[in-house]
């Protein structure tokens, strides 16, 4: 695991503290982390981006793929863009759910504001995603 | 047991993971029928609620006693944590993070939920905390209280510990010492630590930031001038630099430059960007490529530090020195 980590650029010590954050990383297989970082290299994540995503988001690695695919899936459809600036941004966001997403947009629309607004503000604003 | 083998294995589990369930305690000593018809029975339960057939392998893994629970006690947790104030949507995703959640007792995470609130949180605070941090459950309350404790000692004050961990709850699972060490990172980066505390107060997430990440940002920023950004709006830190460079490049290409007075231009909407400026931002992204930006930077870093080696080094100065010194012989000759 750690192998894998250190060819991304993440550090030692960096990696005990992923660890600290989220210790079932250690029973993570090379495949495995191998498959999260393709998943983000398909979302267009460059190198800088797979590290700072991964580095600051342990969690991220212990997540199913079946549920990272809904999450990003959902978004797309909700509109969201440029997945690969706004995870870099906060990349927290690939903790959530998809229905925690819908949800959120839902109760803001049910106030008023079009979708199209919402997704805008939380493109330019990721620090909204903390308020799912 | 030959059955039982066959069923784990058309799960997905190894030969491996089985045989470390079975040999858990309170699945060793279920008969190899009991086990079997547990499992088939619980894995089609887990299924037909919402979990894949990942989640189950995951979740047994880390919790093999689930092959022993009854479906009904399972049931009757989802409802009562329904009841508590999570949809059933919420509690799927809680056990998956955290499967010993099936294990706890209902009155156990409504007396966690009252210790919580004595320490300032509300009932929904708690509700959202622990649906992105479930594993606030199986912490004691004493350790929570600890944890406020020593981030009292860094410089925050309780209320400070109350709203940050609303906001990242995961700061529960960091430990003080790495908390220090992330507020060393940033003094080395050129901050005091009155500076870290207050970011942190407004921008959590330091904490979560590798010290990759963060370092990257503050370097960027401080190749622009803006160093103070971090004190003055941390929460901007949060946009990527890549998108923080591109729209920088493309000010300074149209001939605005961004300081202190002005460095919101970088955050703005997207929508009001494109229609201010008339660029999409695939297009800046496509023509201001930071990752491009840094591997240049890097070269050049890397060929300035080789010429100053070159320069500093009387080794190699001397062979020069000696290199020339044939070159004239040779000549010579």
């Amino acid at each position: 695991m750690e192998e894998i980590l250190k060819e991304i650029g993440i550090s030692e010590n960096t990696i005990s503290q992923m660890e600290e954050l989220c210790p079932n990383i250690k029973e993570l297989s090379k495949e495995e982390i191998e498959k999260k970082i393709e998943k983000l290299k398909e979302m267009k994540c460059d190198d800088i981006q797979v590290r700072n995503i991964i580095s600051s988001n342990a969690i991220y690695l212990d997540r199913s793929v079946t549920d990272v695919d809904k999450l990003i899936n959902t978004m797309k459809d909700l509109g969201f863009d440029n997945l690969n600036i706004l995870l870099d941004g906060n990349p927290y966001i690939l903790n959530l759910d998809d229905f925690e997403i819908k949800n959120y947009i839902t109760k803001r629309e049910e106030k008023g504001e079009l979708l199209e607004d919402i997704v805008d503000d939380m493109s330019a604003n990721p620090f909204l995603f903390e308020e799912i | 047991m030959e059955e039982l083998k066959k069923i784990f294995k058309e799960i997905g589990y190894t030969e491996e993971e089985m045989n470390e369930i079975i040999n858990e305690y309170g699945i060793r000593d279920l008969k190899p029928e009991t086990l079997l018809e547990n499992v088939k029975r619980n894995y089609s339960f887990f299924l037909s609620i919402g979990y894949s057939k990942e989640d189950v392998i995951k979740m047994t893994k880390s919790l093999p006693q689930i092959y022993s629970y009854s479906i009904d006690n399972m049931k009757q947790k989802i409802e009562d944590m329904e009841k508590l104030g999570y949809s059933k949507e919420d509690v799927i995703k809680m056990t998956k993070i955290f499967p010993a959640i099936y294990s706890l007792s209902i009155d156990n995470m409504k007396q966690k939920i009252e210790d919580m609130e004595k320490l300032g949180y509300s009932k929904e605070d708690v509700i959202k905390m622990t649906k992105s941090l479930p594993q606030i459950y199986g912490y004691s309350i004493d350790n929570m209280k600890q944890k406020i404790e020593d981030m009292e000692k860094l410089g925050y004050s309780k209320e400070n510990v109350i709203k940050m961990t609303k906001t990242l709850p995961a700061i529960y699972s960091l430990s003080i010492d790495n908390m220090k060490q992330k507020i060393e990172d940033m003094e080395k980066l050129g901050y005091s630590k009155e500076d870290v505390i207050k970011m942190t107060k407004t921008l959590p997430a330091i904490y979560s930031y590798s010290k990759e990440n963060i370092k990257q940002k503050i370097e960027f920023y401080d190749s622009i001038g803006l160093h103070s950004l971090a004190i003055i709006d941390a929460k901007q830190l949060m946009q990527s630099t890549s998108l923080s460079y591109a729209r920088y490049m493309y000010y300074k290409d149209i001939g605005i430059d961004i300081d202190e007075t002005n460095y919101k231009k970088l955050f703005i909407n997207k929508k009001i960007f494109e229609k201010q400026y008339g660029i999409t931002k695939e297009e800046l992204l496509a023509k201001y490529n930071y990752q491009e930006y840094m591997r240049k930077k890097n070269t050049q870093d890397l060929g300035q530090e080789v010429v100053d080696v070159l320069e500093n080094t009387e080794y190699l100065g001397d062979t020069e020195e000696t290199i020339g010194a044939y070159e004239k012989d040779e000549k010579i000759k």
